[in-house]
């Protein structure tokens, strides 16, 4: 019983399909199209989508860094408004977004004591995960005149 | 009175400003200095360059008994 071609493939694309069944080796010209999966190319975009990583805070240098990278953070609240919403929700993604790679041990919080003086709380679990230290908290005051 | 306050709410240690251009920040500095120097207490203040495209002004808080190490942010405009 021979197969009939598939609808959706070509001559050529189920000469080839037929020919892999056999478990011979298959020659692919120079015109074949070859389609991607679709979850390999979503994720390659998304990869893409990703800006450069510029600033990296490793633990050990922790306290003297990160309060200055999280002081431009909340700075940067001020203009982008939708920015504290989403360090809300995934910081981790949030500030990865803006190319600052956090440390998995460094927990941020967002806490609102009203909506004009938001602020970041930092957080350091320790090594089991079982306790989380807060280490300081920035928070937004004001727009200064220079 | 200053002391107590110190010791229950913290104090500043430092004042960061964070600007682009450097002649801008010292401006700010100098204005900064002199304000702190009526008012009595001696704290370090240094420029640093800008991140993330935005200027602002960082005063970093000691712990005190009440309240933990801190720091306020006030953007420039």
């Amino acid at each position: 019983m021979s197969a009939a071609p598939l609808p959706h493939l070509g001559a050529e694309d189920f000469a080839m399909k037929q020919d892999a069944r056999k478990n011979l080796p298959v020659v692919i010209d120079g015109t074949a199209t070859v389609v991607a999966p679709l979850a390999a190319a979503s994720s390659s975009e998304e990869f893409h989508q990703e800006p450069p990583i510029e600033i990296i805070i490793d633990s050990r240098q922790l306290k003297e860094r990160i309060i200055d990278y999280l002081g431009a953070v909340l700075a940067r609240c001020w203009i982008d408004r939708t920015l504290l919403d989403r360090i809300a929700i995934n910081p981790h993604r949030a500030l990865r977004q803006l190319g600052i790679l956090l440390p998995d041990e460094i927990d941020i919080k967002v806490e609102r004591t009203n909506t004009e003086r938001p602020r970041l709380v930092i957080y350091e679990w320790n090594q089991e995960r079982s306790y989380r230290r807060r280490i300081c908290y920035l928070q937004l005051v004001m727009m200064a005149g220079k | 009175m200053e002391r107590i306050k110190a010791l229950l709410f913290g104090s500043i240690s430092a004042i960061e400003i964070h600007t682009v251009s450097e002649q801008s920040g010292d401006r700010l500095r100098n204005g900064l200095v002199a304000s702190l120097r009526l008012l009595g207490p001696q704290v370090p203040v240094s420029i640093k360059p800008a991140r993330l495209n935005v200027e602002f002004v960082m005063v970093h808080y000691r712990a005190g008994l009440f309240r933990p190490a801190h720091a306020d942010v006030a953007v420039l405009g």
